[in-house]
């Protein structure tokens, strides 16, 4: 069983694990033979492409559903246990809100189904912020108010973690920017580890330091985001000649397109790759990896350490070790 | 007090360009010794990046011992950077000067030269700027 | 706004004392219908008003005719000659009092239709479970709160209603004002029936709301499901307690008030009723049944004391019927991932 001792992650605490998670809906599996670990304290980015799993997973982490097969822990415990209930907050991508219900009586809803872990100064704080009136109905705010309510209403809980479906999907870039602004300013108050799903990619960049990628139900990245982009490189160059050595010799190959001449290759390395006459090397942007390996399903998953689950054997992280 | 403009498609790590935006700060005068730079919360509310990123690039800029961490008060700038003065410069800018001269008898334009100058920057500076100090340490 | 601040710090500062009434569930179902709440209890009061004024002023005009206790027919020789005022006094108060009774017994429809059907359909549509659920209550307290609070409240309020409307129709007297317990107006609303319905309509409601997901489908739903529960409990109502058969020689001495259910005539021995019809042009009745083997009396009737053993059982039926809806709600609410 994991101790903390070993934990890569500073903190030494891990917000999510999935061991062999699965989750079977009528229509087939919605998620298969997932493990991957999210240390605590991380803006951890949920992508894939739609039907990928993303929102079965945010509602086996909101304890709404049970596994299919294996396991999913919610700091140490049961998602669907008291403890998990109160340490999870979530926002779904509609942000539902009463709309008769005033701002304050939304606060008030907030405090009485929380009880004593609600914190009604943060909640107001984050509704202050927006000027938002607290006699108006929550129906009748604009769509970055209503954002703005709900996540005041997420960290009013006091969450350990926070899922967010697609915070950010229906906004203008002027308020996705400010709600952004919100959220990380509350995430870095309260150490809160933030989970928000998007398809979106560029609205990651900056925003996430951790990335979980699923895929046709199964994990295909996850772990730091500087260090999945570190591991890989975007190879640019003429097309080697049959036969003659290729800069991607010996180097795992996620991607690769060419175009008359010219090659464009996201490898992972092994070992170094280093310019040559006829081709550049340069790291990839998280946009440009994540798109490389959505595009590409029959590439070999990639776990970095602190990502990996303690499991006896797991061929991703030997992977990514050698 | 600074804001931070952050770029998200610069190509430029986001925690770098904090250091960079500081040490032009610094550099220009609007920050001085004894200034308390922006909380992580102020920073990342208005820039909405990443708070790690600004802690990051905040423990660079310690290391550099250009600013100070005082827990529980904040991160005060401990010294400026005084730009080398014009009199020393002057020689500098010369000798630049003459090579770019130079470098368009070669026959190179602009673009050429400012590509062999970059490469060049790239080689001499390789130690302070380069990614790679981002780059993981694994146990 | 600060007053929600000094509030919380002052309560943190005080000793916390009793808890308030209004609380965690209990304050969002009450905030959630606390409109549907107070036309309830208007409604209520109305009826309650209406019922009290009614049994008065019958009370008065009996007494003041001198037609208390006096069937339209028959009765003790005080009301031999009283024909025209009994018809003078139904024809006052026998419509005031079936629209009282009647709007008893629409208080369950109304309470499905108007609380039972959005309970779980607005919510769906507005996703709003999906934020209830978010918060640090289980999804069985919320159903709970949900369901049972508004089910207390409509099965208390049409209980006072109906209390107050078996009160008038005693006042008014069964066979004075030709209005008998048994009939479908007074059945229900009269007696603990009503309560029975009052849970069916919510558990109705909320079951429609799972299945259409929509408010106005499920209160179209709710209306037509009480509507049919309704009518088939007015026709088996009658069997769902055995009644008095009476076969014999003679015919059984029935009262005003019996709900006779098979009206005394002509059977064989074996109890198989006789049709009596071609013996009406005999000249001697008697001896024409006679020679059909049809000398015998046969009759079947609820007397008066079968009546809350009628209602209670209807009660039930329907009690057990809000269970079903309300199991299948809960169901549905345990495999529902959002």
């Amino acid at each position: 069983m994991y101790t903390e001792q070993f934990d890569p992650a500073a903190a030494g605490l891990v917000a999510l694990e999935a061991t062999g998670l699965g989750k079977r809906y009528r229509r087939g599996w919605a998620l298969e033979e997932c493990a991957f670990r999210l240390p605590a304290g991380r803006i951890c980015g949920l992508v894939g492409p739609n039907g990928a799993g993303k929102s079965t997973l945010m509602s086996l982490a909101t304890g709404v559903s049970g596994p299919s097969a294996g396991t999913l822990r919610v700091f140490g415990g049961d998602p669907r246990g008291g403890r998990a209930r109160r340490q999870v907050g979530y926002l779904a991508q509609s942000k539902p809100l009463y709309p008769r219900l005033s701002v304050a009586d939304t606060l008030r809803m907030g405090r009485e189904l929380n009880g004593d872990s609600w914190d009604q100064g943060r909640a107001e704080a984050i509704v202050r912020g927006g000027d938002i009136p607290f006699h108006a109905r929550a129906g009748s705010l604009s769509g970055g108010q209503r954002t703005r309510l709900a996540l005041a209403l997420c960290f009013g809980k006091r969450p350990r973690m926070l899922l967010l479906d697609e915070p950010m999907a229906d906004l203008d870039p002027l308020v996705r920017h400010e709600m952004t602004g919100v959220l990380m300013a509350e995430a870095a108050e309260s150490g809160t580890t933030v989970v928000m799903s998007t398809h979106t990619l560029p609205e990651l960049e900056g925003v996430c330091d951790y990335l979980l990628v699923l895929a046709g139900g199964r994990v295909r990245l996850a772990g730091e985001a500087d260090e999945l982009a570190w591991a890989h490189s975007l190879v640019t160059g003429v097309l080697p000649a049959p036969g003659a050595a290729s800069p991607l010799d010996g180097h795992t190959v996620v991607e690769s397109t060419t175009s008359g001449r010219q090659f464009t290759a996201m490898v992972r390395r092994r070992g170094s790759l280093a310019p040559g006459p006829t081709w550049t090397v340069a790291e990839p942007s998280m946009e440009q990896l994540l798109l490389a390996y959505l595009r590409s399903p029959e590439a070999s998953p990639l776990l970095t350490p602190s990502a990996t689950p303690p499991a006896p054997t797991h061929l991703a992280a030997k992977d990514h070790a050698a | 007090m600074i804001t931070y403009q952050i770029e998200r498609r610069s190509g430029v790590a986001t925690y770098m360009q904090i250091v960079l935006q500081t040490k032009q700060a610094l550099r220009l005068g609007v920050l001085v010794p004894g200034d308390k730079l922006p909380t992580a919360k102020e920073v990342v509310e208005t820039a909405a990046i990443n708070p790690h990123t600004v802690l990051k690039a905040y423990r660079e800029l310690e290391r550099e011992g250009l600013v100070e961490l005082q827990p529980g008060r904040g991160t005060f700038v401990r010294r400026g950077l005084g730009s080398t003065d014009a009199a020393s410069q002057a020689p500098l800018r010369e000798e630049l000067t003459a090579w770019l001269r130079k470098a368009e008898e070669a026959g190179l334009d602009a673009e050429d030269a400012a590509a062999l100058f970059d490469a060049c920057r790239a080689e001499v500076y390789a130690t302070a700027d380069s990614p790679s100090q981002a780059g993981p340490t694994h146990p | 706004m600060s007053t929600a601040t000094l509030e919380r710090e002052s309560a943190t500062d005080r000793d916390p004392g009793p808890r308030r009434l209004l609380h965690g569930m209990t304050w969002l179902v009450w905030r959630q219908h606390r409109g549907a709440l107070w036309t309830g209890l208007a409604l209520v009061a109305a009826l309650v008003v209406t019922a009290v004024l009614l049994r008065n002023g019958a009370v008065a005009h009996q007494a003041a005719h001198g037609i208390t206790g006096c069937p339209l027919m028959g009765g003790p020789e005080r009301c031999s000659s009283s024909l025209e005022a009994i018809e003078e006094y139904r024809g006052l108060y026998s419509t005031p009092l079936r629209l009282l009774l009647a709007g008893i017994l629409a208080l369950p429809f109304l309470g499905g239709l108007f609380v039972g059907a959005p309970l779980i359909a607005r919510e769906l549509e507005a996703d709003t479970h999906r934020l209830v659920w978010a918060q640090g209550i289980t999804r069985e307290r919320w159903l709970l709160h949900k369901l049972a609070l508004p089910m207390g409240a409509l099965m208390a309020g049409t209980g006072v209603a109906a209390w107050f409307g078996s009160w008038a129709l005693e006042g008014a007297g069964q066979a004075t004002i030709g209005l008998y317990w048994y009939s479908p107006t007074a059945f229900v609303s009269t007696g603990p029936a009503v309560l029975g319905y009052a849970a069916l309509g919510v558990a109705l409601g909320a079951m429609a709301g799972t299945l259409t997901r929509r408010t106005l489908p499920a209160m179209v739903l709710t209306l037509g499901a009480m509507g049919a529960v309704t009518a088939l409990l007015t026709t088996i109502r009658s069997h769902v307690v055995s009644p008095v058969v009476s076969f014999g020689r003679s015919v059984p001495q029935l009262r005003e008030e019996d709900w006779v259910l098979v009206q005394p005539q002509a059977a064989r021995a074996d109890r198989t009723i006789f049709d009596a019809g071609p013996c009406y042009p005999a000249d001697d009745f008697d001896a024409c049944l006679a020679e059909h083997g049809a000398s015998w009396e046969y009759s079947e009737h609820h007397p008066i004391a079968h009546m809350r053993d009628l209602q209670l059982a209807e009660g039930a039926i329907c009690l057990g019927l809000a269970a079903l809806a309300v199991t299948f709600v809960w169901l549905w609410m345990r495999r529902r991932a959002f």
